[in-house]
């Protein structure tokens, strides 16, 4: 008997003595939110206090803003993913549309990488993020500092949400959320950012 | 080869519960989570206690068709492009593990955090055939160094002062100056794993929960290494206990919830990295190859016993190791095996043994915390006191070790005398009095009598009140009968 066998027929015989009652269970929205103020501005406040960064834009500003954006941070090392589209920004990186094997000493040195995200989650203040053949899964883990543009109708409302907004054209090979900076406190519980993940992340709001 | 035996399990008591500085790191530690979570609960959410209910719910769901699912994910997984492997025990998931590395010529695998891998002893056994298990976890890096297993599930180095973690990354990483600063001791681990995560080609992870309806593995964690190790290298390798699969997305939205909140007092992770299959044709990253290994390692045994399959529902979010008053005390190492804590003395001696571990469900005073906080809502005291019913051959349930058990026989004889004295009202009220009468003259010599000497060791002699009786039917308005 193979062990695929001996465990199925272990857990069917376990199964078979239980006969646990199945009762519908659904997510409801768990956590409290704020409704003085607008679901996007919630989303802000908790984005922020995830020690994330926000800037604000338009559609008709947002060239212009995100060329500000990377003056201030002045990267040595900038890439973007095949999904942006400005010339004004393309002009000052470099675009991963090559294997990770092809690229992968430069993408390791990486001080900004500018990629879409796909949509905000309200009650968590937390982004989601997927990979595609013009965005690569570690656009959103190497850089230094990573840059998430957001169109703001793309909020919904909660962890479920996002999931199912996220695959409803199918599921990607990586779907992630994303909480800000990557962060840790194994040690005596402090909290440090930047650890392997980015140690900076701004959404561009527009 | 671990050592379970019980006087190693008391010198390892002895010398934890003397260890000033590890119980002021622990209860430093404990008390910041407990209270973390505590404001969280009572202020973020609409009701914790339905949720509690609800991922109850979901998780008895899950494990009521538990072996539907396992066909689903696997069907579900294998469409995805995974290689999907059955382990029927902790050796044959080692095995599996080692044949891949061999296939892809690596003699090195980058881990993110995994517990399954520690319950296996994977570094141990990956070290003994010339492969580096090497962990990314920066809590799991410095006791790899030290050659220590995890002291807690979520924090597995928090017995650890920054001092102490400072003069270790100065002894085992080249170059590392001596630092005590915390910022500057992450900026050290991540400078030492940057290097490896540059060129590395075997990473290995756990899985929080895998989701049959999908065939896709949901990860969580904060510092970024799980997602290094599952997406910058050319094969994934992911273990999944087989009770962590679940049947939709909704419902590890459920469990999800309550993680993160119950782990560490926080909303969310940094990261949640949901993982389909490896990298496609027209795709840029990702793992070329992917493997899927579904672990059972006496679980499917744990399933089948009358009340201990309800710990199969564990989250593993070490909420009840935060609550113990016991664990504050003597921390993660006393408990023997992978898994420490209230959750721990339920599961370990199921996968380990009765008859190895069995001793450590004494860690316990049975005060019910870890049941009040446990977010999926597993009777963890009412288990513990059931498997040391199992210890003394009064329960009927199949555990693993159970019948190479030694039966004490001194034990034994007391418990049957106790039996026949607590049923006889006669000897019962004789031996009261006896024990009225004699307690004064016994209390000067309490420290060399048997029994009571290990009583007296750290307490003061027990107060006896033999005449209870007596007294009761003094006071008007009783009636004894």
């Amino acid at each position: 008997m193979s062990s695929k066998e001996e465990i199925l027929s272990k857990v069917a015989q376990a199964v078979s003595f239980h006969h646990i009652e199945h009762k519908s269970t659904h997510f409801s929205k768990p956590v409290i939110v704020d409704e003085q103020i607008s679901p996007l501005d919630d989303f802000i406040k908790r984005w922020e206090a995830n020690m994330g960064k926000l800037m604000k834009s338009s559609k008709e500003t947002l060239e212009e803003d995100l060329i500000k954006l990377l003056n201030q941070l002045e990267p040595k090392s900038f890439f973007y993913s095949g999904d942006i589209s400005f010339d004004g920004v393309k002009n000052r990186g470099t675009c991963y549309d090559k294997s990770v094997e092809e690229l992968r000493t430069e993408l390791f040195n990486i001080d900004v990488f500018m990629l879409e995200a796909c949509c905000a989650v309200r009650d968590l203040g937390i982004i989601g993020v997927k990979s595609s053949p013009t965005s690569g899964r570690l656009a959103s883990l190497i850089p230094d500092t990573c840059i998430f543009l957001l169109e703001k109708e793309k909020l919904v409302a909660n962890m479920l949400e996002a999931v199912e907004y996220m695959s409803k054209d199918g599921l990607a090979t990586n779907t992630l959320l994303i909480a800000g900076p990557s962060r840790t406190a194994d040690i005596e519980l402090q909290t440090v950012f930047g650890v392997h993940g980015p140690r900076e992340t701004w959404v561009v709001l527009f | 080869m671990t050592d379970y035996s019980h006087d190693t399990y008391l010198h390892t008591l002895d010398e934890k519960l003397h260890d000033k500085q590890m119980r002021a790191n622990l209860l430093s530690a404990m008390s910041t989570l407990r209270a973390g979570r505590k404001k969280l609960v009572e202020h973020n959410y609409h009701d914790w206690e339905v949720l509690r209910a609800k991922a109850h719910q979901v998780k008895l769901n899950s494990l009521g068709k538990l072996d539907e699912l396992i066909v689903q994910f696997e069907e579900n997984c294998t469409k995805n492009g995974m290689q999907v492997h059955f382990a029927k025990d902790a050796n044959e998931a080692n095995e599996i593990i080692l044949k891949i590395a061999k296939e892809e010529n690596t003699e090195l695998i980058l881990k993110g955090k995994s517990m399954a891998s520690e319950e296996i002893g994977l570094n141990h056994f990956l070290k003994e055939k010339g492969v580096l298990a090497q962990e990314t976890d920066l809590g799991e890096i410095i006791i790899q160094f030290i050659d220590e297993p995890p002291v807690h599930i979520v924090v597995p180095a928090i017995h650890k002062n920054r001092k102490q973690v400072g003069e270790i990354f100065h002894k085992y990483i080249k170059g590392a100056p001596l630092e005590s600063e915390i910022p500057k001791l992450n900026a050290i681990a991540r400078g030492y794993l940057r290097e490896k995560f540059k060129g590395f080609k075997l990473g290995l992870s756990g899985v929080n929960f895998g989701i049959a309806k999908e065939g896709a593995i949901w990860l969580i964690e904060n510092e970024g290494n799980g997602r290094m190790s599952t997406t910058a290298c050319d094969v994934h390798v992911a273990i999944c206990g087989i009770e962590k699969i679940v049947e939709t997305f909704e419902d590890a939205a459920i469990l999800n919830t309550m993680l993160a909140p119950s782990a560490v007092g926080a909303q969310i992770t940094a990261y949640n990295n949901i993982i389909k299959g490896p990298r496609q044709a027209s795709e840029l990253d990702g793992p070329r190859k992917m493997h899927l290994i579904l672990l059972d390692n006496h679980r499917s045994k744990m399933l089948g016993t009358k009340d201990f399959y309800l710990a199969l529902s564990c989250i593993r979010c070490g909420t009840c190791l935060n609550h113990c008053p016991v664990y504050e005390k003597v921390g993660g190492h006393t408990y023997m095996a992978t898994y420490p804590g209230p959750i721990g003395e339920v599961i370990s001696p199921q996968i380990f043994g009765l008859d190895k571990v069995g001793y450590i469900t004494d860690l316990c005073s049975l005060c019910g915390r870890c049941s009040e906080v446990c977010p999926v809502k597993i009777p963890l005291a009412d288990l513990i006191r059931k498997l040391r019913a199992e210890q003394a051959f009064e329960g009927r349930n199949d555990i693993a070790g159970k019948a190479d058990i030694k039966r004490h026989k001194g034990l034994d004889m007391c418990m049957r005398g106790f039996a026949y004295a607590a049923s006889n009202p006669i000897i019962w009220r004789t031996t009261l009095k006896g024990i009225n009468l004699g307690k004064n003259l016994a209390a000067p010599f309490g420290k060399m009598l048997p029994v009571l000497k290990d009583w007296m060791c750290c307490r003061s002699f027990p107060t006896l009140e033999g005449g209870l009786e007596a007294k009761l039917e003094k006071i008007e308005g009783v009636s004894c009968e």
